[in-house]
């Protein structure tokens, strides 16, 4: 073997070697990779192995005279198309939503009070979904915007305060 | 059915470009969400912690990179080499120089994406990408042996952690986690078959456990003879024949199948 036949070897052995560990010792090893392994290369593919919680997004204005609207459901499920088996382009959109939901549910219900802890409202995922809602119309004298998430059973899991981006 | 070196790099390769295909296209598609205002722009992502509390140079790096435009050119190359990976002659520069763009973009598509989580599907691929790009740079005997093995090595990995994980999970272990799966609305959207699935119990137990042994089985396809290897390979299309259907994942079809030409390869020597 030539130097470069073992150098290439061995990138793919130490490649092969860091997947498995990353595999079968992922929490642990999560803490360091979130930071060190940018590209994600590494990867545990624990395909389905999560318990499915299914969370509800809606949203409801307050208008100038401080009236509040009806909530409105967001619809993340699209109508079952055979053709979504090889193109299903909204999915993407569709698992943004429900990623950033399944955090904030996370970390919810790990913090409730928020004490000694970035605040909900401060975190990236609020921001995005608020950003997100953004899309749906509301009157110009709206003067803001609530979302609530709630679980199957429709039970409230989180309700933001008003905004207005 | 016995595959020659270059059967086998071609298999890989066309499932691998109509993967890449598939996603640049559909990303495509979804122009609006890169630009302001999208769930996916740039403006939006980069408020995200991991990228304000890095330094300066690399946020400036990424702000050149990461905007629609940029972007969407890079999604294109990605289009172009898929071209490059298909008509270039086996060994050509160009195939190093296709795959070496193929893999910086799918680096780049997973660190853009973050806040989101990285796409399985081009989590996966980088893996095939990655075997290739390091054969390509020098296409030896020795070379392809061990990419082939590598990209064989990593399905089986792939498989095995899925198993065990269903095997820590407690739904899975009593024999529920499947019918938690197919009798969700929000991840199979198709009534009938959720309530095909909740009537049965003794039906969806059954597949919940052949799944699991699927996964956690797999890796003995690299010890065993060509007829386990062809029953686990029909039984690894016809699952991922589901879940695309059901579950609407068809990309996992693609990136996972182009492993397959390599185990086949693999187990026949």
């Amino acid at each position: 073997m030539s130097i470069w036949e073992i150098i290439i070897v061995l990138t793919l052995a130490i490649w092969l070697t860091a997947n498995i560990c990353y595999s079968f010792l992922n929490k642990r090893m999560a803490h360091y990779t979130y930071r060190a392994d940018i590209f994600r290369l590494l990867s545990a593919f624990q395909l389905f192995s999560r318990k499915v919680e299914s969370f509800h997004l809606s949203y409801r204005d307050m208008l100038a005279d401080q009236a509040v609207t009806q909530w409105e459901p967001v619809p993340l499920n699209q109508q079952w198309k055979s053709y979504h088996a090889i193109w299903f382009p909204a999915r993407t959109v569709d698992t943004c939503v429900i990623s950033i939901m399944d955090d904030l549910v996370r970390i919810v219900k790990k913090d409730q009070s928020g004490f000694g802890r970035k605040r909900i409202k401060e975190r990236f995922i609020y921001h995005a979904l608020s950003h997100f809602l953004e899309r749906y119309p509301q009157s110009e004298s709206c003067l803001g915007r609530q979302f609530r998430i709630q679980d199957k059973e429709n039970n409230e899991v989180f309700i933001s305060d008003f905004y207005k981006e | 059915m016995n595959l020659s070196i270059a059967q086998t790099l071609g298999l890989i390769n066309l499932f691998l470009v109509i993967y890449v295909l598939i996603d640049s296209f559909e990303k495509i598609s979804i122009y609006k969400e890169y630009l302001a205002g999208g769930l996916l722009s740039w403006s939006l992502l980069r408020k995200n912690s991991f990228f304000t509390s890095r330094s300066e140079s690399f946020r400036n790096f990424i702000d050149i990179i990461f905007p629609a435009r940029p972007w969407m050119f890079l999604i294109a190359l990605r289009i172009f080499c898929c071209a490059g990976l298909l008509v270039s002659p086996p060994d050509s520069p160009l195939l190093g120089f296709s795959y070496a763009v193929l893999f910086i973009i799918g680096a780049l598509m997973n660190l853009r994406s973050l806040a989101y989580g990285a796409e399985t599907e081009n989590r996966f691929s980088l893996v095939i990408i990655g075997a290739l790009l390091l054969r390509s740079l020098l296409p030896t005997d020795v070379v392809t042996l061990a990419a082939l093995w590598f990209i064989a090595l990593q399905v089986c990995l792939s498989y095995l952690t899925a198993g065990v994980s269903k095997l820590r999970n407690v739904s899975w272990r009593q024999g529920n986690g499947f019918k938690y799966v197919a009798t969700s609305y929000e991840l199979v959207p198709v009534k009938k078959v959720n309530i095909f699935f909740e009537k049965y119990t003794g039906l969806t137990q059954v597949i919940n456990w052949l799944i699991i042994l699927f996964e956690c089985a797999f890796p003995v396809v690299l010890f065993s003879g060509p007829v386990v290897l062809w029953s686990f390979l029909v039984a690894g299309g016809i699952l991922h024949i589901a879940i695309a259907f059901g579950f609407r994942l068809g990309k996992f079809f693609w990136i996972w199948i182009a492993t397959y030409p390599a185990l086949i390869f693999i187990v026949q020597r």
